[in-house]
């Protein structure tokens, strides 16, 4: 029974501080549920900017995928855009 | 027309500049401090931050004189709970000018809150243990500093620059990438002077009023 426990509190403690990848490739951006994501040196998806949030200042925002800006220093990449939906042109 | 024009950093030097009196720096950090429920520490003079300097010596990451020195730290943790300063608000230093004092309250109080929404112990475990949370954490308040900079002094600061920083907290070259990537994918949002952080939300209902910068 203590064998039990024991291996019951090994494998809680493994999956509080060990959680498990996603298997994302680190610095890659998605949109996901209307957030822009980013995947960290762990290999697991944060929210960076949530859309659905920016909107609650009155202007809708959309995450969308969006070519490079060159003058702004911005790599192509999922980022919060005004507006209900995505520019023409972004995929 | 106006507006347009504020998302060019060169028309908005010539009008948004905020110059900061030692007064306000002192009200806006009893005003933020007081918001939740922190007390501001000086860091010299706290044993505890004399403990951690010692520690993060003896480790190699930082040595102690540079951490008290320079280095303002948040704990989130009852009963320590505070922000460790290397400064006294109202008092310019070498390495925190008024307004430099004002953008770092900002920051240490997006950790705060950041603390808050996470559970402090959850968030302290995760900023200890993991790079990777230590880098997204430090974003979020690094996203603070853009804020502020930008709508207070019409400055777009490097988001490669407040990245490497993290190379003193024990971070990776792959952390600092992502977290660098992180802030220029919120630039875009940052310069349409669209508030993100929370902490920036909290400071803009004071320093809007204060300077009336309104955006």
């Amino acid at each position: 029974m203590s064998h039990l426990r024991l291996t019951l509190l090994l494998v809680l403690a493994l999956s509080f501080g060990c959680p498990m990848p996603d298997d994302c490739t680190p610095a890659e951006t998605r949109c996901f549920n209307n957030r822009a994501q980013i995947c960290g040196s762990d290999q697991r998806w944060r929210t960076f900017l949530d859309c659905e949030e920016l909107g609650g200042q009155m202007i809708d925002w959309t995450c969308c995928w969006m070519p490079e800006d060159v003058e702004l220093g911005v790599p192509a990449g999922c980022t919060c855009v005004e507006g209900a939906g995505c520019p023409e042109g972004a995929p | 027309m106006k507006k347009l024009l504020l998302r060019y950093p060169m028309a908005r030097r010539l009008i948004y500049p905020v110059n900061p009196t030692p007064e306000d720096v002192r009200e806006f950090w009893d005003y933020m401090c007081s918001r939740h429920t922190v007390r501001l520490i000086d860091k010299h003079n706290s044993k505890e931050m004399k403990f951690v300097a010692d520690v993060l010596d003896a480790m190699g990451i930082l040595s102690k004189n540079e951490f008290l020195r320079h280095y303002t730290t948040t704990v989130p943790l009852m009963p320590f709970r505070g922000i460790y300063a290397p400064f006294t608000p109202g008092e310019p230093n070498e390495d925190y000018s008024l307004w430099g004092q004002m953008r770092v309250c900002v920051h240490e109080i997006d950790h705060l809150i950041q603390a808050d929404k996470a559970g402090e112990l959850s968030f302290s475990w995760d900023y200890l243990i993991s790079s990777a949370e230590r880098a997204h954490y430090e974003s979020g308040a690094y996203r603070s500093d853009l804020e502020m900079e930008w709508r207070y002094q019409g400055r777009l600061l490097d988001p490669y620059a407040l990245s490497t920083k993290l190379l003193n907290y024990g971070c990776s070259l792959l952390d600092c990438e992502v977290t660098e990537k992180e802030l220029r994918h919120s630039l875009p949002v940052v310069r349409t002077d669209t508030l993100i952080e929370p902490s920036s939300k909290e400071a803009a209902v004071w320093l809007d009023e204060r300077y009336g910068r309104a955006a």
